[in-house]
């Protein structure tokens, strides 16, 4: 962005957001979906998934004398994964509704101001500065912008407090200096 | 940072406050601090009653489904294969999870450079605070939902997920002790 900071044709660089469980409750399925197109978690489940059957493969050969049926063993194999991801989404929706709930921090409005630099956000219970430099990624829906810090550690930004150009702004101003995430 | 530091240490008022410990602290986090504070969060979630009861439902489940396919295909699965799958499929999980904590944690730490920078925590009886470069905040003591602590560590709970860290390395004895009286009065 080439514009001066309040000057940005766009509209100002700043929006009051207060989330709603709703917000929360997107914020972890973005989180877990991102999670999901990770080698790394495939990984995981193919370990588990191959832990699962190769146990259920040897403890029936311990306990009965016979071999598990090839059939069976490919069915653990592939429904291991299925549950756990399955399980993991259920999780997932409860766990950020009871985070929400949990956590007061979340219901305060904010300030969220931007510029080529960095993000701030202002609340009555402080203010915290992020520059652009220390994100990770930048991932985006249709309902919300997620800045990340760190793997664990995201900050929510809701689409609807937007207009169209402050978004663009917002994500020109991340783009220019976050490196682009699949 | 000037007016935060100013009301991290009132005038004593009392004889019993001119000896009471300086409530304020300057430390940065290192590696290994976050790797303490993710052991603890690990053992603190497992713990948790609520955990238990998932961990299982989760064995039930994965049994079920592995009783309902075997028998899909006609066969009769024995009791000892079920209960193989029961406890070996919410353990992989547990088992992965708990091996990879401290690689993660190193990760994160090296991810996160707000984790980095040196901060400046002060407390009084009813808030914590803390100053960085990156900003400041304040949390009241009712914010916190719990307080663990193990020989490493102190941990502020703001969520089951979300926690600020406090190396006990860097409090005098009467330090962790006032802070963790202040956080225990209030904290919900």
């Amino acid at each position: 962005m080439s514009e001066p900071a309040q000057e940005t044709g766009g509209g100002a660089r700043e929006v009051r957001i207060t989330l709603d469980v709703e917000d929360h409750v997107a914020f972890h399925r973005l989180f877990l979906a991102r999670a999901l197109r990770q080698p790394r978690t495939w990984f995981h489940l193919g370990l588990s998934a191959l832990v699962v059957s190769a146990g259920a493969t040897i403890g029936v050969k311990v306990f009965t004398g016979d071999d598990l049926p090839m059939p069976v063993a490919l069915a653990l194999f592939i429904l291991t994964p299925l549950v756990r991801v399955g399980w993991g989404y259920w999780l997932t929706v409860r766990h950020a509704r009871r985070i929400f709930a949990q956590q007061q921090s979340l219901h305060l409005p904010f300030d969220l101001t931007w510029d080529e630099e960095s993000l701030t956000t202002r609340s009555e219970q402080g203010t915290v500065r992020l520059e652009w430099l220390y994100v990770l990624r930048v991932v985006e829906d249709r309902r919300l912008i997620l800045v990340y810090e760190s793997e664990a550690l995201a900050r929510l930004v809701p689409r609807r407090f937007f207009t169209p150009d402050q978004q663009a702004d917002f994500l020109a101003c991340a783009r220019a200096v976050v490196p682009a995430d699949g | 940072m000037p007016d935060t530091e100013a009301q991290m240490s009132p005038p004593p008022t009392s004889p019993a406050a001119e000896t009471a410990p300086s409530r304020a602290v300057r430390f940065s986090l290192t590696p290994e601090d976050v790797v303490h504070a993710a052991q603890l969060h690990f053992i603190t979630r497992m713990r948790a009653p609520r955990q238990i009861f998932n961990i299982c439902l989760l064995g039930i489940l994965v049994t079920a489904a592995a009783w309902a396919a075997i028998t899909g295909l006609g066969a009769h699965p024995p009791l000892p294969l079920l209960v193989v799958i029961a406890i070996a499929s919410p353990a992989t999980g547990l088992f992965a999870a708990y091996g990879m904590h401290e690689r993660a944690a190193r990760k994160l730490y090296a991810q996160q450079k707000t984790l980095q920078r040196p901060f400046d925590v002060s407390w009084t009886d009813d808030e914590l605070r803390t100053t960085s470069e990156d900003g400041n905040w304040r949390l009241r003591w009712s914010d916190f939902r719990e307080v663990k602590a193990n020989d490493k560590v102190i941990l502020f709970f703001e969520s089951d997920y979300m926690m600020r860290i406090i190396p006990r390395r860097h409090l005098t004895s009467a330090q962790q002790a006032d802070l963790l009286a202040c956080a225990g009065r209030t904290a919900a």
